[in-house]
């Protein structure tokens, strides 16, 4: 069907309509959250930031007072407030659960005070072990201060105790986590929802030529598919794998595609695309470009000097010496291996417009190997006895996927942690520049290649995916507000607010009715010619290698040899 | 010959059963599948030590290791602040 052109293309194009609806969610909840931020926000922050100037000023470690005035800082959220949890609750995906898929949905009273008071006495004595390392940090830290900070080995063992005492405030919080349980029912919540997304994407639906009635007639299924991935999702044993709703979706999909059959009747509703794209410009207010300074220049190095370089070394390796027959396939690969998994194989294939088959091979890869370094990488940077940030860096940057990294670097600790989260943030944020530049390239280079024949500006224009203008919008006017904001507000309002308190939300939604429509458009015999030869998991294989081995010496050079001040200061 | 007989009627019976029940006998083969990997195979892979002792972690601390974007987990969030103090204080 000839695409239309001129003005039309900006209703009739389902790429201008994932832009106008991104944009009209993100409007919402700019509308929501900015007018209404926690009472005494900034005063509050400045008084934080005060307490940590003055232990800055007066201690070289960070002092008790230092890191209480830092967790007083992380608990300003917009997402905390009232009408914000009112709001997440009628838009929440299934809640977790171990054995009754019935608690994902709906947990009587009686149910969480029985939750409750069973985690109650671990989180009692987590308050006690807490209590009695405090007072071992602070008569550590007192000790240190009599010496002017001038001893290191008080220092040393101020520094020590006073890292006891944080994981101790770790391990209690998670303790209070389970024990302060609250009943919920999200069933109607979830019916009002599919409800407004049948009408969301409905109207857009019918104004570009497709029958209203057969999608809202479909859509119920395919979200009904979405909230079944979500419960498989929030199950304590795969959330512990890593294996989330992506996988779940695409593999129930498959699973009714390839035995009774898609009906005919669904098919209106099966909307890969559409999701996708809608999905991509909310994920691009999440990029935010101010964080790539989080951690200074060695962040930038490892995160967007490596990234790059391992993404086009592993794409050449795929084209001239695997020969990778699908060039679409190679760069959602090396995107997926390279980047940040999922979230960047999903912004690559939409952004040079990959077959939903190879999207699924190099999701299903990505799952697979997270799952497999999420293990490995930790056991064996503690076996090796390597330090804290070159592994947490090292992590970071390899690791695919985002949940992955963050439970690899906490069974190392919270340097581990704070550092492997801070360099997969960074190269979450490349995902904007990724996808702008391939989808530059597929319309500049590989489709000219392909049509043999000189293409004009104007044809390129024409080719180019109009949504990936939206995402990347979205993403330059969200870091301008960020930055304008400043980092403690922006994180407050924005951060935790618009973006993690509701579009980040439908977001998740989105993505996940995109991989199920995938799953159920999907002849499972499809995916055989894709992996011929083997050659995808030899190219994901090769590429992580020289991921891994460049990224550990970056990090090094980085962390150890050109910045030593930046490691010591975290 | 009477037993033939019933013996050709069973396939008769049986056959238009078995092509039209199938793809649903295949459909919920593939539940039960997933039911076993959830909650039979995964459980049991997870008791060996090295796999256990990053799968406490998670648990303990309640980590989401399924989050696609950094958005997705509150770990990032509070790193994020952390090294930003660091960094500045």
């Amino acid at each position: 069907m000839e695409e239309p052109r001129g003005i039309s293309m900006l209703w009739k194009l389902e790429d201008y309509w994932a832009i106008w609806l991104g944009f009209l969610l993100i409007a919402i909840g700019l509308m929501i959250f900015l007018p209404r931020p926690p009472d005494g926000m900034r005063e509050n922050i400045n008084a934080a930031n005060a307490i940590m100037q003055q232990e800055a000023n007066a201690a070289p470690i960070k002092t008790i007072a230092w890191h209480k005035a830092n967790d007083s800082k992380m608990k300003i959220k917009a997402s905390g407030e009232g009408y914000a949890k009112q709001l997440a609750n009628w838009i929440a995906h299934p809640q977790g659960w171990k054995t009754n898929p019935i608690e994902s949905l709906a947990l009587s009273q009686e149910k969480a005070e029985a939750k409750n008071s069973s985690a109650a006495p671990k989180y009692e004595a987590a308050q006690a072990y807490t209590a009695e390392v405090l007072t071992e940090a602070q008569e550590a830290e007192n000790a240190a201060r009599a010496a002017g900070f001038k001893d290191a080995s008080l220092n040393e063992k101020a520094k020590s105790a006073i890292a006891e005492w944080r994981k101790a405030v770790n391990e209690e919080s998670a303790a209070k986590k389970k024990a302060s349980v609250s009943s919920y029912n999200h069933i109607l919540h979830l019916i009002v929802l599919c409800i407004f997304l049948a009408v969301f994407f409905g109207v857009g639906m019918a104004v570009m030529g497709k029958s209203f009635s057969q999608f809202c007639a479909a859509f119920p299924v395919v979200f009904l598919i979405a909230v079944l991935a979500y419960m498989l999702d929030a199950q304590s044993t795969m959330k512990e794998y890593g294996i989330g709703y992506a996988a779940w979706a695409i593999i129930f999909g498959l699973l009714i595609s390839n035995t009774i059959g898609t009906p005919k009747w669904l098919m209106p509703a099966v909307q890969t695309e559409y999701y996708i794209k809608t999905g991509l410009v909310l994920l691009g207010a999440e990029i935010l470009f101010g964080k790539i300074l989080a951690i200074g220049t060695p962040g930038i190095f490892v995160a967007w000097v490596v990234t790059p370089i391992v993404l086009i070394a592993t794409y050449l390796f795929g084209q001239k010496i695997l020969k990778i027959s699908s060039r679409t396939l190679n760069i959602t690969i090396s995107a997926d291996m390279s980047v940040c998994g999922v979230s960047a194989a999903i912004a690559t294939a939409a952004a040079c417009r990959a077959k939903k088959e190879e999207l699924t091979l190099a999701v299903g890869m990505s799952l697979i190997f997270t799952s497999i370094m999420m293990i490995i990488m930790p056991n064996f940077i503690l076996a090796v006895g390597m330090d804290p940030v070159l592994g947490g860096a090292w992590m970071g940057g390899t690791i695919d996927a985002t949940g992955a990294v963050a439970a690899a670097g906490a069974f190392l600790g919270d340097k581990a942690l704070y550092v492997a989260a801070t360099i997969k943030m960074i190269q979450n944020v490349l995902i904007g520049v990724i996808a702008f530049f391939v989808a530059v390239y597929w319309c500049w280079k590989v489709e000219r290649d392909e049509s043999g024949s000189r293409i004009s500006i104007m044809e390129i224009w024409h080719r180019f995916p109009k949504f990936v203008l939206g995402f990347i919008t979205a993403s330059i006017l969200f870091s301008i507000l960020y930055q304008a904001m400043g980092g403690d507000v922006g994180y407050a309002m924005v951060d935790n607010g618009v973006l993690r308190g509701f579009t980040r939300i439908f977001r998740g939604w989105f993505f996940c009715m995109a991989f199920v429509s995938i799953g159920l458009a999907t002849d499972f015999r499809e995916l055989k010619k894709y992996f011929v030869g083997g050659k995808p998991l030899i190219l994901y294989v090769c590429g992580q290698s020289l991921n891994l081995i460049l990224t550990l010496t970056m990090a090094y050079i980085m962390f150890y040899l050109v910045f030593p001040d930046i490691t010591a200061k975290i | 010959m009477a037993s033939l007989c019933n013996t050709k009627m069973n396939k008769l019976m049986t056959a238009p059963f078995c092509i039209r029940f199938l793809p649903w006998i295949k459909l919920c083969s593939g539940l039960v599948l997933i039911w076993l990997f959830v909650f039979v195979a995964a459980p049991r892979v997870q008791k060996y030590s090295y796999i256990a002792k990053v799968h406490d972690v998670i648990r303990e601390n309640n980590i989401d290791a399924t989050a696609l974007v950094y958005t997705e987990i509150q770990e990032f969030g509070d790193a994020d602040v952390h090294i930003r103090d660091a960094m500045n204080y």
